[in-house]
């Protein structure tokens, strides 16, 4: 008598032969990572939906590691909601074989810190890969305000209209930190994306933003925008404007500006879960420095106009870890600048 | 006038910039015609293809790309109920009903050639504001950006049939479900029940797909008789159908060049973004007909204004990021990146400089929007004959595509039982004779609404409704509603005579 | 339900009705437009029902059809929700398929060879199409995700 029929049969046989095949695990030899990623497909996380800075460095990034991995085929998954955090998310849950990666905002380091709901990765543990960014933050005034230096700014006697993102986004917590630590007197116009407060600025709406430094060109070249403080330094920055760390006069405004610089400086970077095997974490940022280093990828970069900042996966975990170790009253005044329900109103120290 | 003529020229007397426009406009299309692909995918992927090419030839691809994705985004819209793309929406309301009535055919004649004049209309306008483009573009701020909402939201009365009552609380439901997400001012997140996928907001392709295409996909297959059961029986979809729909736009000249100077001016505002453009100059052709019974059940005008518009916008949203380097929407933001990939600086040297590119543009946006009209003419007829097809072959792939375009256009799978939900909100509104134009209003003008109200009021506090500007769009939004109430009213009153 | 064409009215009270609520607790600024539009919306509805509730409810002209016609109307929304679940379980390529193919032979009751060419060209579309011609990757499903991932493949 039959139990099965030669169908059903036949479909538990391939499942089984499947499970066997998964449960076999990794390779039944020593493999070697270049072994291992020849030819296999490469998904590439970026978790902001097309267009835009993450998505350009993101493709541009994994096109070239694929490319020096061995790799077979490189395919961008754009993620994109919950500002980074629920393709941050997936990234931390993929499988750790080395064969998923992908980009994120380093502002989410700020959202670790504050023990944002949603977010699940715990970026210390994740599989650093190496960083292609990094940049200066600029307080840029409009020409319209009339002022040109932080003393400026102090004399006029009343806050300077700022605009950034929303409450909780890495543009808002940057301005406020930075507001905090050179004790600025501010007032925030939320909801104003970089593009969108530029315009504000020459619209005479607004005063200033605090950008990174290839985002505020526009409006520098175009005469509307002065750079009155940087926070970091860096290609195309003139160095005689002011360093907010100079500018400092007490310890925790100094802790601010080290936070900010920090945030700023890990920009664009790529990272797999966590867990990913030794050997091919190495060949991994192997081939990401590499990537980096060609010169065919430094020619579409500079065409892109992306400018790079290269830094090794090991250095990278380290530097990640460091920021992500801060001490308690830098976090209460991080709590307080970052405005998000629950914490007291940011002020100056 | 040298310049002016030297650019066309130099566009229309080289072959192979010839074959770039053809293959551009060809790939516009179909971008738009796949739901949830839109242009800005198009871009993004046309970036490798435009990395090794010279200046002119690229941005003459992407501008002809650009430029016809919305005349792609009606097919889907007026054939088979489904937005194309955020901005074909509002085309749907008329332009699928008259397929169902069996004049899909003039439908779409009337789209496409709305598509190219107001393409070409968007350039001329773009050509003739170069010398004021500054004050113009920085004339609009937070206050002027409220009373343009609060401005849209006065079309709800117009677009609600004969219901003002069941139309302003379906625009009320459209305006509470876009607080939903994450709340710029306080950092809450409003009406999420902790889902992630929703701080980002309600997408509104889902949102489109789910009111408007999955009930009409549903009535399809549970009508009576099975023989019955084709979107379009009896749709005649000959050259003299395309063509009826093109005499259509001559006919509605004025609402033709009224839509696409609105659509070019909204473009040209940065931040609004086209579904607002498409959504107003639907609700004007409402307002600004004798007959505003007909629109919802098929009147060619309710595909002319929001089709004008779509594609005159491209124009307006130039300006902004040519001579400022401020995109005028997401898609251009895109293309600015594309444009700096290709060597061009946007700036105020554009007007100085590199004029020439600038017309070879302006005149890209012509020839490509006549492009693909032709193109649209010479495929159309092909394409409308998936509506012939029966329900039972039909019906799968449009609920299908209806998933595809939400998905995509939503970017989480999450998305799909948000479809499902507003579904059948959908399907009820529809059994029961509710407008639901209203709710994508609502939807659509509820964030720049808030966001702006909170912006006027940190930087000028209340004074900020005395600005010239947003003074005189606060009257033209009284007027509007004043017009509103009094048709409602004599409606109202002439159905109890006629009783 | 007796007054089916009170459904939507019900719907929306019950909708404005809990967004009111919850907005209720925000912090100022996230809570002034939602009660602005929604407390009045909540009048208007309650306005609605009231008014459609003194209206005799509409006569089928024929009961037999117009019985027919919305048990139709419900078998089309149940394979709708059905048609979703199996993309959302089994992804695009393998629910979205399966789903077309089930839908066109025991919904619309397409022969099996219509169905199954159905499936292929809809495989086609979206696989070869979508996500590897266009290069966008589509959703893999909830539980194709899990099988796969528990199969260590």
């Amino acid at each position: 008598m039959r139990i099965l029929p030669p169908l059903c049969r036949g479909f538990v046989s391939l499942v089984l032969a499947a499970a066997a095949a998964g449960c076999a695990g990794g390779p039944s030899r020593a493999q070697s990572p270049r072994e291992f990623f020849a030819g296999k497909t490469i998904i590439y996380i970026v978790a902001t939906e097309a267009g835009g800075g993450y998505d350009a460095y993101g493709r541009l990034v994994s096109q070239y590691l694929g490319k020096h991995l061995g790799a077979g085929r490189v395919v961008v998954k754009n993620v994109p909601g919950g500002g980074h955090i629920v393709g941050t998310n997936e990234l931390y849950h993929a499988r750790p074989d080395g064969l998923t990666l992908g980009t994120f905002n380093s502002g989410l380091i700020y959202a670790q810190l504050l023990q944002r709901r949603g977010l699940q990765a715990r970026l210390d543990r994740m599989s650093w890969v190496g960083k292609a960014g990094g940049e200066p933050r600029l307080l840029v005034t409009s020409v319209q305000s009339g002022f040109r230096t932080l003393a400026d700014i102090r004399r006029a006697g009343r806050p300077l209209l700022i605009g950034a993102g929303g409450i909780g986004t890495e543009g808002y917590i940057d301005a406020t930190l930075l507001a905090a630590a050179v004790g600025l007197q501010t007032r925030v116009v939320l909801g104003l994306a970089t593009r969108d407060s530029q315009l504000s600025m020459m619209r005479g709406d607004t005063e200033a933003q605090f950008i990174s430094a290839s985002s505020s060109r526009p409006l520098i070249a175009g005469g509307f925008g002065h750079v009155v403080m940087r926070v970091g330094s860096g290609a195309g920055v003139d160095e005689d404007v002011p360093e907010a760390g100079d500018l400092v006069t007490t310890p925790n405004g100094a802790r601010l500006v080290a936070l900010i610089r920090a945030v700023a400086a890990l920009s664009r970077w790529t990272a797999g879960p966590p867990g990913v095997p030794a050997e091919r974490l190495e060949a991994l940022r192997a081939a990401h420095a590499s990537a980096l280093a060609d010169p065919d990828f430094l020619n579409d970069a500079r065409r892109l106009d992306l400018p790079i900042q290269e830094m090794g996966g090991a250095a990278l975990a380290d530097a990640v870890t460091r920021v992500l170790s801060q001490p308690d009253d830098t976090l209460t005044m991080l709590a307080a600048a970052s405005g998000e329900p629950g914490t007291p109103a940011p002020g100056a120290r | 006038m040298g310049l002016i003529l030297n650019s066309l020229a130099t566009l229309i007397f080289d072959p192979s910039l010839w074959l770039l426009m053809l293959a551009a406009v060809a790939m516009g299309m179909v971008f738009g015609a796949v739901p949830g692909l839109g242009g800005k995918l198009g871009i993004v992927l046309s970036i490798p293809i435009v990395f090794g090419m010279e200046t002119l030839p690229g941005c003459v691809f992407l501008v002809a790309m650009h430029s016809v994705v919305h005349t792609g985004g009606s097919i889907p819209s007026i054939l088979l109920g489904i937005p194309g793309t955020g901005p074909d929406a509002a085309t749907v309301c008329d332009g699928y009903p008259m397929t169902q009535r069996g004049e899909g055919g003039r439908a779409l004649g009337a789209s496409l050639a709305a598509s190219a004049v107001g393409g070409v209309l968007g350039a001329v306008f773009l050509a003739a504001l170069i010398p004021i483009v500054g004050p113009v573009v920085l004339a609009f701020g937070p206050a002027e950006y409220f009373f343009l909402a609060l401005l849209g939201l006065t079309f709800v009365g117009a677009v609600s049939g004969n219901d003002l009552r069941k139309g302003i609380l379906v625009g009320a439901l459209g305006l509470m479900l876009a607080f939903v997400g994450s709340e710029p001012q306080t950092g809450v997140q409003r009406f999420t029940l902790d889902q992630i996928f929703l701080w980002d907001g309600v997408d509104v392709i889902t949102a489109v797909i789910g009111i408007f295409a999955i009930p009409e996909c549903l009535a399809l297959v549970a009508g009576e008789p099975a023989e019955a059961r084709r979107v379009g029986a009896g749709t005649r979809y000959g050259f003299a159908d395309l063509f009826e729909g093109v005499k259509d736009v001559g006919r509605h000249w004025g609402l033709t060049v009224r839509t696409s100077f609105i659509g070019a001016v909204i473009g040209l505002i940065p931040g609004l973004g086209g579904d607002v453009a498409s959504w107003m100059c639907y609700g004007h052709a409402v307002q600004h007909s004798k007959t505003p019974e007909r629109f919802g059940k098929g009147a060619v005008e309710g595909v002319i204004g929001p089709e004008a518009a779509n594609n005159s916008k491209e124009g307006g949203a130039l300006l902004p990021t040519l001579f400022f380097g401020i995109p005028g929407s997401s898609g251009m933001a895109v293309m600015l990146g594309a444009f700096v990939v290709l060597g061009v600086q946007p700036g105020p040297e554009m007007a100085g400089e590199r004029l020439d590119l600038v017309w070879v543009l302006i005149w890209t946006l012509v020839v490509a929007n006549v492009l693909g009209a032709l193109m649209f003419l010479a495929v159309g007829r092909w394409l409308a004959l998936v509506v012939h097809l029966r329900a039972g072959l039909l019906v799968p792939f449009v609920l299908l595509l209806a998933c595809v375009g939400s998905f995509l256009g939503g970017g989480s799978w999450e998305n799909l039982l948000l479809l499902v939900v507003l579904g059948v909100l959908g399907a009820a509104m529809k059994r029961h004779h509710w407008p639901r134009a209203p709710f994508v209003i609502g939807l659509v003008l509820g964030p720049i609404m808030e966001l702006s109200l909170h912006q006027a009021l940190t930087i000028w506090g209340p004074s900020f409704v005395l600005r010239p500007v947003a003074l005189g769009l606060a009257i033209a939004t009284l007027a509007t509603v004043a017009v509103s109430i009094r048709t409602a009213s004599r409606r109202k009153g002439g159905s109890r005579a006629a009783a | 339900m007796r007054r089916p064409e009170l459904a939507v009215g019900l719907a929306l009270l019950a909708l404005f009705g809990g967004m009111v609520v919850a907005a209720s607790s925000y912090p100022a600024a996230a809570r002034l437009l939602p009660l602005i539009v929604g407390i009045p919306a909540l009048a208007l509805t309650a306005w609605e029902l009231r008014a459609q509730w003194r209206v005799a409810a509409p006569t089928e002209p024929d009961a037999a059809p117009a019985r027919l016609e919305r048990r139709a109307q419900g078998v089309a929304f149940v394979w709708f929700v059905a048609f979703v679940l199996a993309i959302v379980a089994g992804g695009f390529s393998i629910g979205g398929v399966a789903a077309v193919v089930v839908a066109q032979r025991f919904w619309l009751r397409e022969s099996w060879r219509t169905s199954l060419i159905g499936g292929a060209v809809a495989f086609a579309v979206l696989f070869a199409g979508i996500d590897r011609g266009l290069g966008q990757p589509l959703f893999e499903g909830v539980v194709t995700a899990w099988v796969r991932r528990w199969l260590g493949i």
